[in-house]
């Protein structure tokens, strides 16, 4: 009986010490964007950012299955704004008919570029350059996985700077513009991550966002409030505390010289982008290096959500697997002074406050329901309690609408923002609990030795 | 309990701060909501005022009452973002439009602030109409990095050899936005900035000249081949290599001859940038150096040789068919891979495997 209650202390403990560290975040965040929007105030970008100076980029996109979006996310590749950009689309054996939408649409012909296998992949099957777009080339090759075909991509890759983005993703015009600010700040600068925001009902045109619009639909609205907490308020505020270890595969933009240092994307992790962020500063750091990752909340991608739990649960299962693999895989790094705030500050909380976090919420569960039932519980407290911390949580959800609200206002329609309450209200009740059990299959299935991606299912940009 | 009131506390301030913001983000939407119904009309008749005074030859007194009922922000959004496609006799226009609306005291009063955004904001301002003003030389030294680079970016509009001499020295400030600026800045000067490049280059060596070779080597003014010729000895292998391709985009008399001397230079990437050099200058010459480099130790080296000596028209030809049956595996291979993709040489894309001296 002490034990159980001395247990439920201790998670009393864990949730005082998350939230007060969710809470730093927060105003780390804001501090943060204040500051970014004081400084890119006006800025002009076309002619500071366009220079023929800049650094060239490369940007890779794997591809897999892509058929329903491939077109579209293409498209809005090539009017990227930047002066020396070039695409390269991987085709990673897909068994549907992405390579043949490509041809047709963009009159592929066969190419032979001359480059090193930098990093060994599977075999390269052909490689096309477009015969409209002589920026776009695209890479045929045999199925290995999205890290494989990005190291495919990245042998390839001719630019100074690489971005890696899923074929799925929309990216916005003056995208890269902004994203390549943090290499122009800091030679130390690594890479850079940037704000990933969710198409789903979104207007599309022509491979664009025209208006972003909150789901009415729960599952992919539940998914809109976290992206905007995650990126918004999580990773603008790990900026600050040098904390930054994940770079959303989705949209990333890297140094190719410390890409390739590093070995490039890991085979054996289905967490590749966070793997691939905390080897590259480990590597860094390790050769003496600064290791700086920043983050940019101002170039915005937009991708699809799943909308149904079944893809969801694999998606977050998959994401949680790959966390349990780079935590473990690095954890030489944990509490290491060596690593400075990585190691101490932002490695520990990753560990101990995302990754056990599923863990603490269920055994905190049960061993309320156990103190329940051995009448140990004050059933008074146990509900003000679970207020409390339901109203906390909403709290910083709302100060991170709030965020977006006074920085960005992508969503402009009064019901969207309607629905944005709506489902940073209802989250909590179901929806993240459906997390916590999804995150705990991940681990679980980690702990048994199971690596497999699952398949998502696209319904396409602009399907309602 | 007292952890009992102390939770309901919590509670209590928790929903506070809840309805508070939610009281704010419904508030901001409204107000946005009637700001946009509100301005939207005044909007559009100042974007037709300044559309008559700009485009339609107005007199210089035709009313701006519209651009005046704005609020700043949108006054300065919208002179701003007409501001950036706006050049000569126009711009002029737009500076006096600008003045007239209160924008350029604004710009003034904010760009000698003791705040250094403020000071940020009235020095972008600034800029963007073009203004001559006394306060943007002085800025150039600020402490805060963000209003020196700011400051540099104007200097093009405003030239002058005291101005020249300032951006020449923030290549090598503390911050890389700075010197990214100032090099983009002497690029845009262009031929105005030349000579105090000619003799910056020609003064110092070492670190300090690299920032100045890479804006050089954009300009491509033959009177920059004395410092390139002298740089390409420099004992910093990253000189010589900026110097190399300074080299490739100048030609000249003795380029050829110092960028063979520097395919045997002991760095890959100054053998890798004189290769790049020679292959952008297309010299029958070099296609000794280059048939050599093929079996260089670095791959770069190996393709950048092989690459040049298909622009060396027939004698290249000739030496890649005479590697491509050498019993170096490393020059066979490179010279065949080469070969080969010159037979499908129109589907090559434009400027895409470019190997210009930008990717050194």
């Amino acid at each position: 009986m002490i034990a159980l209650i001395t247990f439920e202390w201790v998670v009393l403990a864990y949730f005082l010490v998350v939230n007060s560290f969710y809470a730093m975040l927060l105003v780390s965040a804001a501090v943060q964007l204040r500051q970014h929007r004081r400084r890119v105030w006006q800025e002009s970008i076309w002619r500071v950012l366009s220079s023929d100076l800049s650094p060239s980029i490369t940007v890779i996109a794997p591809a897999y299955n892509e058929s329903a979006t491939i077109i579209e996310s293409v498209r809005s590749l090539l009017t990227l704004y930047y002066p020396s950009v070039e695409i390269v689309v991987v085709n990673d054996g897909s068994s549907d008919d992405t390579l043949g939408i490509l041809a047709k649409e963009f009159r592929l012909s066969p190419m032979d570029p001359i480059y090193d296998e930098i990093i060994p992949t599977s075999p390269v099957i052909g490689t096309y350059v477009s015969q409209d777009h002589p920026e776009l080339i695209v890479l045929d090759k045999e199925n290995g996985g999205k890290a494989d075909a990005l190291n495919a991509g990245l042998s390839l890759a001719s630019g100074e700077l690489v971005c890696a983005i899923d074929a799925d993703t929309i990216i916005e015009p003056d995208a890269l513009q902004r994203m390549v600010r943090p290499f122009l700040l800091d030679d130390g600068v690594l890479a850079a991550g940037g704000t990933i925001r969710l198409a789903n009902s979104a207007r599309i045109q022509r491979g664009r966002v025209i208006v972003a619009r909150t789901p009415r639909r729960a599952i992919p609205g539940f998914q809109v409030v976290e992206y905007l907490r995650a990126f918004l308020f999580g990773r603008l505020g790990w900026n600050a505390l040098g904390g930054n270890l994940i770079i959303s595969g989705a949209f990333g933009l890297f140094r190719k010289e410390s890409l390739v240092a590093a070995g490039g994307y890991a085979h054996d992790t289905v967490g590749e982008d966070m793997e691939l962020v905390v080897r590259l500063r480990r590597h860094a750091i390790e050769r003496g290096e600064p290791g700086k990752v920043a983050f940019v909340p101002d170039p915005v991608a937009w991708t699809e959500a799943p909308e149904s739990l079944r893809v969801l649960g694999r998606q977050r299962d998959r994401w949680h697997r790959g966390l349990c693999d780079t935590m473990w895989s690095h954890r030489k790094i944990l509490f290491n002074p060596r690593f400075g705030r990585m190691g101490l500050i932002a490695y520990p909380y990753f560990v101990v406050l995302e990754l056990f976090a599923p863990v603490v919420e269920l055994l905190g569960l049960a061993g309320l329901v156990a103190a329940f039932a051995f009448g140990a519980v004050d059933v008074e407290f146990a509900v003000l309690f679970f207020l409390a911390a339901y109203a906390y949580g909403l709290v910083l959800t709302v100060c991170t609408l709030l965020l977006e609200e006074f920085g960005y206002n992508r969503y402009e329609g009064i019901g969207d923002r309607f629905f944005l309450l709506l489902w940073a209200v209802l989250e909590n009740i179901g929806y993240r609990q459906l997390t916590v059990l999804w995150r705990l299959q991940g681990m679980a299935k980690y702990l048994r030795g199971r690596s497999e991606w699952g398949n998502m299912e696209r319904r396409g940009f602009g399907a309602e | 309990m007292a952890i009992t009131s102390v939770i309901t506390w919590a509670i209590i301030i928790e929903f506070g701060v809840l309805l508070a913001s939610i009281t704010i983000l419904v508030a901001h939407a409204g107000w946005l909501k009637w700001r946009q119904h509100h301005y939207t009309p005044i909007l559009k008749r100042a974007r037709g005022e300044l559309q008559s005074l700009l485009f339609a030859q107005a007199p210089a007194n035709h009313p701006t009452d519209s651009l005046e009922k704005l609020p700043l922000g949108d006054r300065i959004a919208l002179i701003a973002e007409v501001a950036r496609s706006l050049a000569g006799a126009e711009r002029e226009r737009l500076r006096s439009v600008a003045a007239r609306t209160g924008l350029v005291d604004w710009a003034e009063s904010n760009a000698n602030s003791r705040v250094w955004w403020r000071r940020l904001r009235g020095a972008r301002l600034i800029t963007l109409l073009g203004s001559d003003s006394a306060v943007m030389s002085g800025l150039l030294w600020d402490k805060n990095e963000f209003v020196r680079s700011q400051a540099a970016e104007w200097v093009p509009d405003h030239p002058n050899s005291g101005l020249v001499a300032r951006l020449l020295v923030l290549l090598n400030d503390e911050h890389k936005l700075c010197r990214f600026t100032a090099q983009n800045s002497l690029l845009r000067l262009g031929d105005f900035a030349t000579p105090a490049l000619v003799e910056y280059l020609s003064a110092h060596t070492g670190r300090r000249v690299v920032g100045a070779l890479e804006v050089a080597a954009h300009l491509s003014d033959s009177r920059l081949l004395d410092p390139a010729l002298s740089l390409c000895a420099d004992t910093t292998p990253l000189v010589r290599a900026r110097a190399a391709a300074l080299l490739g985009a100048l030609g000249g008399h003795g380029a050829v001859g110092r960028l063979n001397d520097l395919t045997k230079d002991p760095e890959h990437s100054v053998r890798e940038a004189s290769a790049r050099a020679l292959g952008h200058l297309s010299q029958w010459r070099s296609a000794p150096q280059m048939t050599v480099l093929l079996g260089d130790t670095s791959w770069n080296v190996r393709r950048a040789a092989a690459l040049a000596l298909t622009s060396l028209g027939s004698p290249g030809l000739v030496a890649l068919n005479l590697a491509a049956r050498n019993t170096d595996t490393n020059v066979s291979t490179i010279a065949r891979r080469v070969l080969a993709s010159l037979s499908a040489e129109d589907n090559m894309p434009l400027g895409v495997r470019d190997d210009s001296a930008d990717h050194i």
